[in-house]
């Protein structure tokens, strides 16, 4: 038997609407009407209305990991460092409490806020506390870049990207990296990558980072395929440059960590990049032929992120061959060896050829060698 | 009533407008010998090609003023065009205005001569900056295929030494493609 349905106000009702487009229970259009409208705001939700937010939010969030990659079967390194069984990421662990602060709130009440579309857009002030939080900024990130459309110039998402709580985020910057950058932000330090590899109780994501895997390749992809469109150098090189720090800060942290199977995902876009000759122009735009020549080159180097990645990975390759049978973390390495095998390394002297070309422009590299060695009598 | 004059104003500016464009590039020489030897071959053979020493960078300037500067250490090639041009610009307004105004007037007028010269003399800096940058563009093509050159013979020499360090050099083959083919007895 069920109650009485719970009485929200009006606002409330607005609110609990974008909590469920942000989790993905409703599209993004429905709610467009209230996105930076300054509209209502409620200052406090009521008991029935806080009851359904958590309730929204928690339920709405394992709904978006689990779509956006966490109902695949996959595999990672368990707590010991030894591969953990595959399975689903409900198999895998033990299933999330999703904890949301007064950050969450603050972000909603933000989203209905003054007008986003405006140079002054009100400052989100409120950092996000626990990884429910950080997850329900990278989904508003996603919604308003749906809003924003592809073509059109990102008021929306770019606004909440220049918010100081957001460009601190290293997950937001995994998963939305061209917007912070076009906002203006620049990457967060060592220790705030270093972080997400913490316990989950301490604000950790590898919870995230297992279950949005498949949605970072697919990510990184796409935002390798818009790049093509830029014809800017500066718009390049501020991108591309944000792209090199953001994996390599990442890797770094992963390593450091001993969690390198959180960065498989690197090697899976790479190796999907890369599965054919790559040629330039899949890198890099028309770059405005008018532009300096330095500019066009930096451009171009820049925009060879996953490329300089890859070629991480495969020094991390070279590594994992070298632990013995008797060595510490030799399961681990075989496991990393495998699903690196399977993954990038064919693509591997096409990330190359593709680095060399971008380095050249108008500057080659040397004719191939090789020497033969004959066994003497 | 007040009488109103014809204002005319002429203004002209001088400047001396530099512009410049580099690329840079590394240069790809495998590691078959130690550092020192191979930075030493490189300046044997760039010496060859009229590169002169400047500290322990390799520099040659081409006809047109375009620098080439080879930092050895780093492994890097840099191609660097600059030029400086004086750029005169004039221009002559004219306007009536009523005599009570007529400083306030001339001072306005002078004041968007200025602005006006200053945009054009802008515009031919940027003209002149896009063709050093043109120019610089053919000019990196045609020393690419040099380069190319130097980096195989730089090569080639040292793994010829290599080579020869790690036994008898029974053949050398150089194939059309530029690729080469060193048997050794060892």
């Amino acid at each position: 038997m069920t109650g009485p349905a719970p009485t929200v106000t009006a606002a409330e009702a607005d609110l609990l609407q974008v909590a469920r487009a942000v989790v993905g229970l409703c599209a993004w259009e429905a709610v467009e009407p209230l996105i930076g409208r300054g509209g209502a705001r409620p200052a406090a939700l009521h008991a029935p209305a806080g009851r359904l937010l958590e309730e929204t939010l928690s339920r709405g969030l394992v709904q978006m990991l689990a779509r956006r990659g966490g109902a695949r079967p996959l595999q990672f390194l368990g707590s010991q460092g030894n591969p953990a069984a595959a399975g689903r990421l409900w198999q895998r662990r033990e299933p999330p409490v999703f904890r949301f602060t007064a950050s969450s709130l603050a972000l909603l009440r933000w989203l209905l806020g003054g007008n986003l579309r405006s140079v002054d857009v009100a400052p989100l002030r409120a950092r996000p506390q626990t990884l429910a939080d950080q997850l329900l900024v990278i989904f508003a990130l996603d919604g308003l870049a749906t809003l924003d459309g592809e073509l059109g110039p990102a008021h929306l998402s770019g606004a909440l990207a220049a918010q100081e709580e957001v460009r601190g985020l290293p997950l937001a910057w995994l998963t939305a990296c061209p917007v912070l950058a076009v906002a203006g932000a620049t990457p967060p330090a060592a220790p705030a990558w270093a972080s997400m590899f913490a316990d989950e109780q301490a604000g950790g994501s590898t919870l995230a980072l297992e279950a949005l895997a498949p949605d970072l390749t697919r990510r990184w992809l796409a935002a390798a395929r818009r790049k093509r469109a830029i014809s800017a150098p500066a718009l390049a090189v501020r991108i591309g440059t944000a792209e090199i720090a953001v994996l390599a800060a990442f890797m770094e942290a992963a390593s450091r960590a001993n969690r390198r199977d959180l960065a498989l995902w690197i090697a899976d876009t790479g190796g999907r990049l890369c599965a054919r000759p790559l040629p330039v122009e899949a890198l890099v735009g028309a770059l405005d032929p008018q532009a300096p020549l330095s500019d066009r080159l930096a451009a171009r180097r820049a925009s060879g992120a996953l490329l300089g990645a890859l070629a991480q990975w495969t020094r991390w390759d070279g590594e994992h061959r070298n632990i013995g049978f008797l060595d510490d973390g030799h399961a681990a390495a075989q496991f990393l060896l495998a699903r690196y095998e399977a993954l990038a390394s064919p693509a591997v002297a096409n990330a190359r050829a593709a680095q060399a070309e971008l380095e050249r422009l108008a500057l080659g590299t040397a004719a191939p060698f090789a020497v033969e060695r004959t066994p003497a009598p | 009533m007040s009488r109103r004059y014809r204002l005319r104003v002429s203004e002209s500016i001088t400047r001396v407008v530099h512009v410049e464009d580099h690329v840079e590039a590394a240069l790809e020489l495998l590691p078959v010998l130690a550092p020192e030897r191979l930075s030493q071959l490189l300046a044997e053979e760039l010496a060859r090609r009229g590169f002169t020493r400047a500290g322990g960078d390799m520099i040659r300037t081409e006809d047109d003023g375009t620098e080439v500067r080879v930092a050895r250490a780093e492994g890097t090639i840099s191609i660097r065009a600059q030029a400086d041009a004086e750029i005169v610009r004039a221009v002559e307004k004219e306007t009536m205005v009523p005599e009570e105004r007529r400083a306030e007037a001339e001072q306005g007028v002078r004041a968007e001569a200025r602005r006006a010269l200053e945009a054009a003399i802008d515009r031919e800096g940027e003209q002149r900056r896009r063709a050093l940058t043109a120019r610089l563009e053919v000019k990196a093509r045609e020393l690419q295929r040099e380069l190319d050159d130097v980096t195989a013979r730089v090569t080639a020499a040292a793994l010829k030494e290599r080579a020869a360090q790690l036994g008898e050099i029974e053949s050398v083959h150089e194939a059309e493609d530029g690729s080469l083919t060193i048997k050794v007895r060892v």
